[in-house]
């Protein structure tokens, strides 16, 4: 208990820091990157749900991202649909492509259902390359509206910052209630034991498509705000490669914990800035850098606090989440 | 006695090999039902049939006079039948409270907008869960290691936390396979304690053991399967004496000590 009061202390101390960060950030680049690493942390949050509790490797996280900002966008241009309505309108629609994808994915696991999950990925980019005449094609979409509330317009990257920070913390709460639920325990015991899971009257494949739609439906989330902060998207944005690097924050934050997804998101949206110095070595640098942390510290940076807090003596203090 | 489980004519068959060839039993209310045999004899395909691992080749099962043969096996839990595993299934790497949890899931209800708004029914029905979770760890003396990860606990405490967490499912009849495997004889006695003390609480037992000293000092029926056919059923003493059984276990002209 004492140490859940500390951990909600430090979060709040966190959300206090994130909240003064555009009254100080003046450069539109800096704060634009922290949208970014908004938007990432919650991409990451969202397939924590499959990878992270359930276990299922996903290579299509950047696909449904794709389609909730897309559906946003589109919404927003043709019909003039305000923000507000498109966020969930691009929601909904990327639980539906989840649903979608979830059901022939059930009896596949490992290298198969990465396959089978980044070959979605794929189609939805040539998708939104191909139909032309609907998604505007490889130009993209320019010219996305900016959330309006009266006459006050979310027109900087400081203001919208705030849309993306309020958004964070309730898909932050949403994800820990879940967690802790029997939902959470049900992707867990999935991750640990698909047969005793099902034995123990789990409805395996209601809740691996559940994993699915819930992971797909933060990324539609995520998708709308990219959307609306960019001003501009187009197809490559959503190519699988993001997808990988989505599965990278999981694992360098910590699979499985609800704060790495934070972390993670935050790290690997500011750490290929910091290494800009690097110029042509940055690639080479960034990647064995990956390689090392993967290897060295198979439970993240919260795994790895975590067991710094053990080795002190202190098991009472480990993150909770 | 009512009957609780009754498996018809059950044959299964995994290329051209017959793991199971017509096999029929009954389970009355409140027994301890004992299946024995020789190693690959059957025994743990039949209940991986019974719990719907498995779809048998022929025949159906019969449970509460209800067919199930063609459910799947989370279905099979919800009707009533529990189920631990020869090789321990636990989820290592969650809490034993977690465990136990995750067994009742089935029971309850709440969906991800109730659990989202933390609706009171929601809040209540957690509550709920983990009262039973604790008093079903306290029900197998495992109380001290509540807040350990399985993975972590002895393996005779790993054996226990299977069985609580199959308790936790609210079984009419719960499967046991090879429970006493890899356990020394004081464990086994303690074990069979339990055995007893799981009955008592009116739920009926099929043991799957090949500790034939456990077997005949708690059962109640025993049923033996030799190459996937059942050569005998009865109780105790028949089945101490009954040629065919004494020579699949020991070979000819011996007897049970």
């Amino acid at each position: 208990m004492k140490n859940n009061r500390i951990w909600i202390l430090i979060g709040c101390a966190a959300l206090f820091i994130l909240c003064v960060v555009p009254l100080i950030v003046t450069t539109r680049y800096i704060m634009h990157l922290f949208n970014l690493a908004v938007i990432f942390a919650i991409l990451t949050l969202g397939l924590n749900f499959l990878w992270g509790w359930t276990g299922l490797i996903s290579f299509a996280t950047a696909g449904f991202w794709g389609i909730g900002a897309y559906t946003s966008a589109l919404l927003a241009v043709n019909l003039g649909v305000p923000f507000w309505l498109g966020l969930p309108c691009g929601a909904i629609t990327a639980t539906v492509f989840g649903f979608i994808m979830g059901f022939p994915t059930l009896k596949l696991r490992g290298h198969y259902l990465a396959m089978a999950t980044l070959a979605f990925n794929i189609i939805i980019v040539l998708v939104l390359i191909n139909w032309d005449s609907f998604t505007r094609g490889g130009d993209g979409i320019t010219g996305i509206p900016i959330p309006v509330i009266g006459s006050f317009e979310f027109n900087t990257d400081n203001r919208f910052f705030y849309i993306n920070l309020a958004v964070l913390v309730l898909l932050f709460i949403g994800a820990m209630r879940i967690r802790k639920s029997r939902i959470g325990r049900a992707f867990e015991a999935i991750r640990e034991s698909e047969i005793a899971g099902e034995v123990m009257g789990i409805n395996t494949h209601a809740i691996k498509i559940l994993a699915f739609a819930l992971s797909a439906f933060y990324s539609g989330i995520a998708g709308s705000l990219y959307a609306h902060v960019t001003m501009y998207i187009s197809p490559d944005i959503f190519n699988f490669l993001e997808s990988v690097k989505i599965l990278v924050m999981v694992l360098i934050g910590g699979s499985g914990s609800i704060v790495g997804a934070l972390i993670g998101g935050f790290i690997l949206t500011f750490l290929p800035e910091a290494l800009r110095f690097l110029s042509s070595w940055y690639m080479a640098i960034y990647g064995v850098g990956i390689i090392a942390l993967i290897v060295y510290m198979p439970a993240g940076i919260t795994g790895l606090i975590n067991s710094l807090f053990k080795r002190f003596g202190r098991g009472d203090l480990v993150i909770p989440i | 006695m009512e009957e609780i489980l009754k498996i018809n004519q059950i044959s299964k068959w995994f290329g051209g090999l017959a793991a199971l060839h017509e096999v029929d039993l009954t389970i009355k209310k409140g027994q301890i039902f004992a299946l024995i045999g020789p190693n690959g004899s059957g025994k743990t395909t039949l209940l991986n049939i019974i719990n719907g691992i498995y779809k048998p080749s022929s025949g159906d099962i019969l449970f509460q006079k209800e067919p199930i043969t063609d459910l799947p096996p989370h279905r099979i839990t919800i009707k009533g039948i529990g189920r631990t595993f020869q090789t321990i299934r636990l989820f290592p790497e969650m809490s034993v409270k977690d465990n136990v949890m995750v067994g009742r899931h089935c029971r309850t209800q709440a969906d991800v907008f109730k659990i989202i708004f933390k609706t009171k029914t929601m809040q209540k029905e957690e509550a709920a869960i983990e009262r039973r979770a604790l008093e079903e760890i306290q029900f197998l003396d495992l109380t001290a290691q509540a807040s350990n990860m399985a993975k972590n606990l002895p393996y005779g405490d790993q054996r226990l936390l299977e069985m609580a967490r199959a308790l936790a499912t609210d079984p009419v009849l719960l499967l046991l396979d090879e429970p006493a495997a890899g356990m020394n004889e004081v464990e086994t006695k303690v074990l069979m304690e339990y055995i007893e003390k799981i009955r008592s609480r009116g739920i009926t037992i099929l043991l799957v053991e090949h500790d034939m000293k456990m077997v005949m000092a708690i059962s109640d029926q025993i049923a033996v399967l030799n190459f996937g056919k059942k050569i005998a059923e009865g109780e105790k003493k028949a089945i101490q004496n009954n040629e065919e059984v004494i020579e699949a276990y020991l070979g000819k002209g011996m007897r049970f000590a």
